[in-house]
């Protein structure tokens, strides 16, 4: 464990030495959450043509949310999960650049202590910076109305998902970096994930507004598995089936990505 | 025998031949030194020695373990600084080396003791708790060399460990290495494409080109091996002076009427030829030795100049320097 956990020290040290990284981390989904949820209110586009008002616009689009604020902010979670894996994954591409994984690889460490050393650290980093977007969110006017019985397990819920969704991804991009040495190369391959990752999936519009095609890839997307359960903790506050479920494929993301993980930074490691 | 390295060969993507069958032998407690141009395949062995490249074929030991079959055991006895600096740049200078020892089971009491000896071998401890970011590149390339040595390996490697330094902190990184060897007895080897740095550090050295080493041996038996001492004598009569050099070589008069020419044995040639020189009456103005250098050890192994390669590489260099500020 001595590796692993000096390592993962390591990079939360250089994460917390760096506020600047923080606060552009944690901007970028203020932002969407801010203007998007305000400016591009979609709930308001949707017009209430079933008869009973938006109400039921709200209760059966937008999982009843009370507003798109309320809604667009557990799928905030989500994607900030999804980027801080993807730049902590994207610090190996760093460590190799710097010569700093030439010392790494030289040493007698398990190899994979490099790799799961981000996957800590990516977890930690999202969970704190969930624990500020999240009280954000609650503070500015007409922001996020949680459910009336939201409690410390839905809570505990919350931070159990997004570790499920950032330990994946993080091992996602880690798999990445190692193999794809070339810095371009890596930068387009990141973007050519990310959007769809994020735009193709329930973070911020509700599967039933989606065409066939897209709702296909969308609910396979495990954003949107994140984003939805992390709704019906913070919106609904009720752990249904269908959240259970949610739980238990995000399980199997982590393991296929985990194995993979082990796999590729034990044998196809190089400097 | 500390190294030791059998037919090693890497090819790479299929066709290109970096290193082309390199046997070493070399004992506990040398510094040994791999000279020879960029490209020449340095790197690769080091490479392969420190387990960072599977070799195409061949064989190689640190210490009679497997460098292939035994790589952790070989990792844990040996230390590399690598040609790039590898430094942690936003950890302190002691955070940097309490790292490195937490990856070789050191116990944080031992790391810092470890490590504030260590960092006064190389006159980094008033340094110690400065983020490295703030360090020159001489103090960072400092933290390089005792990164290397926080768990007191067997074998140290030294990929060009002064390239790009200037001519006092180069001087000064010497003394540090010379001191490692003193105070720890380790066995150190070092590759550079510097004729000066191979000729005074090493007990002895390889000169390597294409992938094969061309030769091998001490300091001074390569030199011996050139086997001549440039002479360079001004007189009036320089015509007379040739008639009494038996068994020199490449004679010439230069323009100003010196004339130079190569012997094998300077010390006892001269005295000889001064006392014909006085006999006959001439006068000389000025005498001078050259001694043969690596210089022309790598000449007359390599057929090539040394120094062509060299500013290549400064070139290579500064652009990577370049690249790497964005």
């Amino acid at each position: 464990m001595g590796a692993r956990y000096s390592l993962t020290v390591r990079e939360l040290k250089k994460w917390i030495r760096n506020p600047a990284n923080l606060f552009i981390t944690l901007i970028q989904p203020l932002f969407w959450i801010i203007l998007f949820g305000s400016a591009f209110d979609i709930t308001k586009i949707i017009p209430p043509t079933i008869p009973g008002g938006s109400s039921l616009v709200m209760g059966t689009f937008f999982m009843g949310a009370k507003n798109y604020i309320s809604f667009l902010t557990p799928g905030m979670l989500a994607i900030m999960a999804l980027f801080s894996a993807m730049f902590s994954g994207m610090t190996i591409i760093w460590d190799r650049r710097f010569g700093y994984l030439t010392r790494l690889l030289v040493s007698p460490i398990p190899r994979d202590s490099i790799v799961l050393s981000k996957v800590f650290s990516s977890t930690i980093k999202a969970l704190v910076q969930s624990v500020i977007l999240f009280s954000i969110a609650l503070i500015i006017p007409n922001g996020l109305y949680v459910s009336s019985s939201f409690n410390a397990y839905d809570l505990i819920g919350i931070f159990i998902i997004i570790s499920l969704l950032s330990i994946g991804f993080s091992s996602l991009f880690s798999i990445i970096v190692i193999r794809v040495k070339k810095m371009e190369t890596l930068m387009a391959i990141v973007n050519l994930l990310n959007l769809p990752l994020m735009f193709a999936s329930t973070a911020m519009f509700p599967l039933d507004i989606m065409p066939d095609w897209l709702k296909n890839i969308a609910s396979y997307n495990p954003v949107s598995w994140a984003a939805n359960s992390l709704r019906y903790l913070i919106i609904q506050g009720s752990w249904n089936s269908t959240l259970f479920n949610y739980i238990i494929y995000l399980i199997i993301f982590d393991l296929v990505m985990f194995l993979a993980v082990f796999l590729v930074s034990r044998y196809g490691f190089e400097e | 025998m500390m190294i030791e390295a059998k037919k090693l060969v890497k090819i790479y993507n299929g066709n290109i031949k970096a290193v082309d069958g390199i046997d070493l032998s070399i004992e506990k407690g040398e510094i040994y030194g791999f000279l020879g141009p960029n490209g020449a395949g340095k790197t690769t062995t080091v490479k392969m020695l420190t387990t960072l490249l599977k070799p195409t074929s061949g064989y190689a030991s640190i210490n009679g373990l497997d460098v292939v079959k035994e790589q952790e055991k070989v990792r844990k006895i040996i230390g590399l600084v690598p040609q790039d600096l590898s430094v942690d740049d936003d950890l302190k200078g002691i955070e940097n080396l309490e790292l490195q020892a937490s990856f070789y089971g050191i116990g944080k009491e031992e790391a810092r003791k470890k490590a504030k000896e260590l960092l006064e071998l190389v006159d980094l401890y008033h340094a110690r708790d400065r983020y490295v970011s703030t360090y020159s590149g001489g103090m960072r390339k400092r933290l390089d060399l005792v990164s290397g040595l926080i768990h007191e390996p067997e074998v140290l490697f030294l990929d060009e460990p002064t390239l790009g330094l200037d001519v006092q902190t180069r001087t000064k990184m010497w003394e540090y290495i010379e001191n490692l060897r003193k105070n720890l007895g380790i066995t150190i080897f070092i590759t550079t494409h510097y004729l000066e740095e191979a000729d005074r550090l090493c007990d002895r050295i390889g000169i390597i080109d294409k992938g094969r080493i061309m030769v091998e041996g001490r300091p001074e038996e390569l030199k011996n091996s050139v086997g001549f001492d440039l002479i360079y004598i001004l007189s009036e009569r320089p015509e007379e002076i040739k008639k009494y050099l038996d068994n020199a070589i490449n004679i010439e008069i230069l323009e100003d009427g010196t004339i130079r020419f190569s012997v094998h044995n300077s010390e006892e040639y001269i005295p000889l030829l001064l006392q014909k020189i006085y006999q006959a009456g001439i006068k000389i103005k000025r005498l001078s030795i050259q001694k043969p250098s690596l210089d022309t050890v790598f000449l007359k192994y390599t057929g090539r100049e040394m120094r062509e390669d060299e500013s290549r590489e400064d070139i290579i260099r500064t652009m990577r320097a370049i690249r790497r500020a964005r």
